[in-house]
């Protein structure tokens, strides 16, 4: 589903964020990404949906490279990577109904199917209730819901996750990542970078640590170091 | 992908209201500067349709007295006919200057009823060989002193000195609208500019779920073109006016014979319109073009 090929990203012509990195990822593997602040994880995950482009390297995405991707193909391989963030990034003037329904506005969906998918998604992330309230009228673990509904209203194929609980308290996270775990067992392949050692001993799942932008660890079922 | 019409214009409704002191400004730089577009196409056909061009390859005019001769009129002929300076002339009677009489002023019904043909006086229009002023003004000098000649016209060179500052001045009109539409494009340019930024979170989400490059961008071009749709709108109220007022200030006015030789007909005016608006929707474009392509990263 994923396939780095001696990728290497370098910023500004200096900064090396990641080096000469391979990693094969499959359909419906859930990944964690770990290392240091600045190890290259978030450029790791900004690779795969062209947010950044390599040095060197290739990238494969569901089988295509795409390095070789003109630009007005860009947001059709968007439309299949889901990405969710730390900081969510909700648009604050839009209740959790309609951030979620922008989604699939932005991609021109019909407004039938969209008023079928939105309270679908919202009713497996838990928030038929509250789909009338705005942002920052929701706590944190809530409004990353939000984004994690506005996500995966598309139903993706990979979603990917930059510390989705790095402004959570432990027992929140614990929600989140039983939510994550959920859509990854609907087939979807997640990518989660994180600082969070105690979600990733738990979970026991596959761990990619990065070391200043190179590949240092890769194990199945690993724990966070 | 097609894009859905009523969320460009809900959208651009939004970036327009929100930005509304910018808006403004764009919209009313557009305006002035498209009705000096306006006024000026105007000019430039009532220049063309004015006596002075119709005029211009004759350089004197010989208006004999109404109680002039036969034999008078015919000593003239004869002396144009031998001259030297004389490349060729023309004989206007009565009835052939009506004519053109009734062509020049063909919109004026009023000055055609009280004007009969024996009212305007015969002549001779003629081309000298040389075009230097003081061979032509001796010329002219010496006819003056034949008999039966009421008086002598330098008509081309007071022609063309008219036609050339009214020309200065339309060109004059023209550089400050070009220069005023360059000021539209960056006002345009500047308030799409601050639209995308007041949208920025909108458009990194857009960005994120995969919506379209022209998804994104089209409210923002659409929002240029508005502005300069609606500074073309105003700017047509503004050609009218100029229209309106320049009839009645100065065509057929006592006081203005310098002017109201220069008259347009309703279908320039419209034409001046349609320039107007294609005008004002390519300084849009242009403006909102140039700002969504360098700020909106896609």
């Amino acid at each position: 589903m994923i396939k780095l090929d001696n990728v290497t990203k370098i910023y500004k012509g200096e900064m090396v964020a990641l080096r000469d990195a391979s990693v094969d990822i499959d359909k419906g593997e859930f990944v964690f990404l770990v290392g240091a602040s600045g190890s290259g994880k978030s450029t790791f995950l900004r690779l795969l949906n062209r947010e950044e482009r390599p040095e060197k390297g290739r990238i494969f995405v569901a089988g295509k490279d795409i390095g070789e991707l003109p630009g007005y193909k860009v947001p059709y391989l968007r439309r299949n990577i889901g990405s969710i963030y730390q900081d969510f990034k909700l648009l604050p003037s839009k209740s959790v109904y309609e951030n979620v329904a922008f989604a699939l506005e932005a991609i021109g969906r019909p407004k039938s199917a969209i008023s079928d998918a939105v309270p679908q998604i919202l009713d497996l992330v838990g928030l038929s209730k509250k789909q009338s309230n705005m942002p920052d009228e929701l706590s944190g673990g809530e409004q990353q819901r939000v984004s994690i509904a506005r996500a995966f209203v598309n139903r993706p194929l990979i979603l990917l996750a930059d510390e989705p609980t790095g402004n959570l308290d432990p027992a929140t996270s614990v929600g989140i990542m039983k939510l994550l775990d959920r859509i990854n067992r609907t087939g979807t392949t997640v990518v989660m970078a994180t600082h969070d050692r105690g979600i990733v001993d738990t979970m026991r799942r596959r761990v990619i640590e990065l070391d200043r932008g190179r590949v240092v660890r890769d194990q199945a079922r690993g724990v966070y170091e | 992908m097609a894009v859905r019409i009523d969320y460009v214009l809900k959208e651009t409704g939004t970036n327009l209201v929100r930005n509304l002191t910018l808006t403004f400004a764009a919209v009313l730089t557009v305006a002035v500067s498209l009705a000096m577009v306006a006024a000026s196409y105007l000019i430039g056909a009532g220049i063309n349709n004015s006596f002075l061009g119709l005029r211009s390859d004759v350089d004197l005019f010989v208006y004999m007295n109404p109680a002039a001769t036969a034999d008078q009129i015919q000593a003239m002929d004869k002396t144009l006919d031998t001259s030297p300076q004389v490349s060729s002339f023309d004989f206007y009677d009565s009835a052939k200057s009506f004519d053109e009489f009734k062509r020049l002023f063909r919109d004026q019904p009023d000055l055609l009823n009280t004007i009969k043909a024996e009212d305007l006086p015969q002549s001779f229009r003629i081309k000298p060989k040389s075009t230097d002023a003081e061979v032509v003004s001796s010329l002219g000098d010496e006819l003056q002193s034949k008999e039966g000649v009421l008086r002598v016209e330098y008509a081309a060179e007071y022609a063309k000195r008219m036609q050339t500052s009214v020309t200065t001045l339309n060109t004059w009109v023209r550089i400050v609208a070009a220069v005023l539409i360059g000021a539209s494009v960056l006002l345009i340019f500047n308030t799409i500019r601050t639209a995308v930024f007041a949208r920025r979170r909108e458009i990194e989400v857009m960005r994120l779920v995969g919506a379209s490059n022209w998804f994104i961008r089209l409210p923002f071009i659409v929002e240029g073109l508005v502005h300069g749709l609606m500074g073309a709108l105003l700017a047509s109220f503004g050609a009218w006016g100029f229209d309106q007022l320049w009839k009645r200030n100065f065509v057929d006015q006592v006081g203005f014979e310098l002017l109201n030789q220069i008259r347009w007909d309703s279908g320039e005016l419209w034409t001046s319109i349609a320039i107007v608006f294609v005008i004002g929707a390519l300084t849009g474009a242009v403006g909102s073009g140039i700002a969504v392509s360098r700020f909106l990263k896609v």
